[in-house]
């Protein structure tokens, strides 16, 4: 694959890579957990509309890409706090932060330790920021979740195999093509990215690496995220049901809510041009 | 902005106009003293900025609108306003409506649909099943003070006050919103008609109508663009049974505002404005792709 664009920096002695378009107030994007994913896998659809307007960072998070993982424990507080460090190192002292998915709550453990300096928060499909939110029926992750968890654990590390993981995030498979998944499929096979994924999932305990085992405290941390906070969210999301937001919608002091149609938990790659109508409405408002 | 009276098939009807461009109508909903002018004031200037042409109806039997000669019900008065369509030479209008409002436009959407490009519900527990229901089948507070208003013969602004302090997070805001419309509800005689009204109607044809499960099966047949906007502090009808239309209007988006009440016009106009403005630029954009 030919090289992204983007740059590596060093950050507290950890090797980070990062992408900055536009210009403007600064916006961190955070991507999600998942086989193979990174910053400008995620963001592909949003960091172009919004960098017409911002500084648009995009960053590798910490085990993924082409960053190196963290030396201490993998949970979102701690992704959260280095990534604290990257937006201070590269200048930005006031900013707004997207986080999809687990980088939702990453973004929120970041917001939690630097309010005033976080000026606009956006959780976007983020099962992880809700208490209780990759939670099936049953009570178990869902399958949706698990799948991704899962992937290659059982030794099928196939094309198919992830090309179907993957797409139970979108609503409809075509927009994620093959092709575009190949690209990125090929990437984490070739830089044996596929060996490094499977170890650490299995090595973690899924609950703390996307939840918290304290709920209550997580609910009095969610209670003092006194900020213009959006909320953004597919229909048809099956990793994170989107009827288990009320946990979030409830206990969060400033939540605006965006609820899609037609989209799943990946709602950045089936309704790109409404979410980027949204985000821009909600990051350039006068709040 | 620009006011009229306009004759609709023998039923006088008041418009409130703003802006030019594609045609936009604000239905409000009920309540003593409700106008097009306290429910949507806050919010026509800048719709109209958007690129809009905002019409604002006083509903019959409101503000200055003659009553129906039909009875007042959702259907009967969406009936109404596709007439009301018709008189004013419009062909398409996107329509936005409020509370029982949203229940009217609903019905226009299900009768007419080839008149709508798009269909704005705003906190409508009269569209939500059981939207102005507790969790233990009674109605809620808010919406019964409404209804009752007045019934003891005590028309005071005070008592009026109060049968409106629930709807609104922002309760600096009340006397600014309700002293005009409470002025000309009074002196109209439009007040002591609404409270005969709710004593002869049954609020359950009033606001909804029996037959649940059929209407349910007519929102599945929606087909275009809807938005749903919600205060989560709604204390008449609960965000939670707003949600309930997700998973039954087929392409439905969802918005949730924050310190913010039944009324959300009045409590978050700006965001209120800016949410639906964009909803709309992403119809017509979607529409010109077609």
């Amino acid at each position: 694959m030919t090289a992204r664009p983007g740059k590596h920096v060093t950050v507290d002695g950890l090797d980070t890579f990062i992408h900055v378009t536009g210009s403007g107030p600064a916006v961190l994007l955070v991507h999600g957990s998942g086989p193979a994913n990174y910053g400008q896998f995620a963001w592909r659809t949003v960091a172009p509309a919004l960098s017409l307007h911002f500084t648009v960072i995009v960053v590798d998070v910490p085990g993924y890409g082409e960053s190196a993982p963290l030396t201490v424990a993998d949970t979102p507080a701690n992704a959260g706090r280095h990534l604290l460090k990257l937006m201070k190192q590269l200048g930005h002292d006031q900013y707004m932060v997207v986080g999809h998915s687990r980088g939702g709550r990453i973004v929120c453990e970041m917001t939690a330790e630097a309010l005033g300096t976080i000026t606009k928060l956006v959780i976007s499909g983020s099962g992880s920021a809700v208490p209780g939110g990759h939670r099936s029926e049953s009570g178990g992750f869902t399958d949706a979740a698990l799948a991704l968890v899962n992937f290659g654990a059982d030794g099928n590390q196939s094309f198919d195999e992830f090309c179907r993981v993957r797409r139970t995030s979108v609503y409809d498979g075509t927009h994620l093509p093959d092709e575009r998944l190949r690209e990125t499929y090929d990437w984490f096979i070739e830089s044996g990215m596929v060996d490094v994924y499977i170890k650490h999932m299995a090595a973690v305990d899924p609950l703390n690496f996307y939840h918290t085992s304290d709920l209550e405290d997580f609910r009095a941390q969610l209670r003092r995220l006194d900020l213009p906070t959006l909320i953004v969210w597919g229909r048809e999301d099956e990793i994170s049901d989107y009827h288990r937001l009320p946990a979030l919608i409830d206990v969060l002091p400033n939540p605006e809510l965006h609820l899609f149609p037609y989209a799943g938990h990946s709602l950045m790659f089936d309704q790109p041009d409404r979410l980027n109508a949204v985000l821009l409405d909600f990051l350039t408002r006068a709040d | 902005m620009e006011s009229r009276v306009i004759d609709v098939e023998g039923v006088g009807t008041y418009l409130l106009e703003d802006g030019a461009g594609a045609p936009l109508v604000l239905v409000h909903g009920s309540g003593p003293g409700i106008t097009a002018s306290m429910s949507w004031l806050p919010v026509m200037e800048p719709l109209a900025a958007a690129g809009r042409r905002v019409i604002a109806v006083d509903m019959p039997g409101y503000g200055k609108s003659a009553p129906l000669q039909d009875a007042d019900t959702p259907v009967n008065v969406a009936a109404h306003l596709e007439k009301l369509l018709d008189t004013l030479g419009i062909g398409e209008a996107t329509v936005v409506g409020h509370s029982r409002g949203g229940r009217i436009a609903t019905e226009l959407a299900i009768r007419a649909p080839e008149r709508l490009t798009s269909l704005s519900v705003i906190a409508s527990g009269s569209v939500a099943p059981g939207g102005h229901l507790n969790d233990d089948g009674t109605w809620t507070e808010a919406a019964v003070a409404l209804v009752n208003f007045g019934r003891d013969g005590d028309l005071s602004f005070e008592k009026f006050r109060d049968a409106y302090a629930t709807h609104l997070f922002d309760k600096t805001a009340l006397d600014d919103i309700l002293a005009a419309a409470y002025e000309d509800a009074i002196s109209s005689g439009v007040l002591a008609h609404f409270v005969e009204q709710m004593q002869v109607n049954d609020p359950l044809n009033y606001y909804h109508k029996q037959d649940t499960d059929g209407f349910i099966a007519k929102l599945r047949s929606i087909q275009m663009p809807t938005l749903v906007i919600w205060g989560r502090e709604d204390e008449c009808s609960s965000y939670q049974k707003g949600l309930g239309l997700v998973d039954v209007i087929p392409d439905i988006e969802f918005a949730l505002l924050p310190r913010c009440g039944h009324f959300v016009m009045a409590d978050q106009p700006r965001r209120f404005s800016s949410i639906l403005s964009g909803f709309l630029d992403g119809v017509d954009a979607k529409a010109s792709v077609r």
